[in-house]
């Protein structure tokens, strides 16, 4: 009984863990207007990474360019968050972008 | 007797020894030009929980060899269980910093933002911390 317990709570303990990297927010010239009636966008762009083995980071690249087709016009803030997921021998970068685009 | 002195020094370090740590700051345009400036801060944070580390912890005062034995095996199996880089304790939540852009969008009534800082900080103590995102800004007025 122990040790059933001790297993369930290593199995519930070792469940989806995350860490927050990096999360920043940027303004830019912006005006009242601007801030009132822009449209917030989310994208998020992840790699699967098993055992440390990794090549690129493109799914950062990726995120970049749906921003720049998403908010035509610019931005005027933008948040950045940078954050992994653990998991068993793996884990998985993500790269979450919140931004207000200018209104066009 | 002397185990239990251990035992409360043990745990008046593991207290005492909270600490703040700077992960990574970011300071944004301030522009002082347009107004006067009120400024703001906004915090979200989020219950940072190191299970290996406290487990070894755990294995470390454990009286019996066996005992000790058993909980350094669980926590191998938490460490491989969690792999991958990690900025202060892991969190079980990863949306906790989500709302960040939208408080502060509403934070200012005037809708003039300058002068954003952001910071990700922890205060640790032991294997449990809180896991902060901090944003610091001015309204122009």
């Amino acid at each position: 009984m122990k040790k059933l317990f001790s297993l369930l709570m290593v199995v519930m303990l070792s469940a989806c863990t995350s860490s927050i990297h990096m999360s920043q927010v940027d303004v830019g010239t912006n005006s009242q207007q601007e801030l009132a009636s822009g449209k917030v966008i989310n994208i998020e762009q992840s790699q699967k990474i098993f055992l440390g083995f990794v090549y690129d980071s493109n799914y950062v690249d990726q995120a970049y360019k749906q921003l720049l087709l998403q908010c035509p016009n610019g931005t005027s803030m933008i948040n950045v968050e940078y954050l992994t997921n653990h998991g068993f021998l793996s884990w998985t970068d993500k790269i979450r972008i919140k931004a207000l685009c200018k209104p066009g | 007797m002397p185990i239990k002195l251990q035992s409360i020094l043990g745990l008046s370090f593991l207290l005492l020894g909270g600490c703040s740590q700077l992960h990574h700051v970011h300071i944004g345009d301030i522009d002082q030009s347009q107004g006067r400036l009120t400024p703001f801060t906004i915090e979200v944070n989020e219950l940072g929980f190191d299970a290996a580390k406290a487990v070894e912890i755990g294995a470390g005062v454990a009286k019996s060899a066996s005992t000790s034995e058993d909980l350094e095996f669980v926590a191998l199996i938490l460490a491989i269980s969690n792999f991958g880089p990690k900025t202060g304790n892991p969190v079980y939540n990863d949306a906790y910093a989500d709302q960040v852009l939208s408080e502060v969008i509403k934070v200012c009534p005037s809708k003039k933002i300058t002068g954003l800082t952001s910071v990700r900080e922890a205060t640790n103590v032991g294997p449990v911390s809180g896991e902060v995102v901090r944003i610091k800004g001015y309204c122009i007025n």
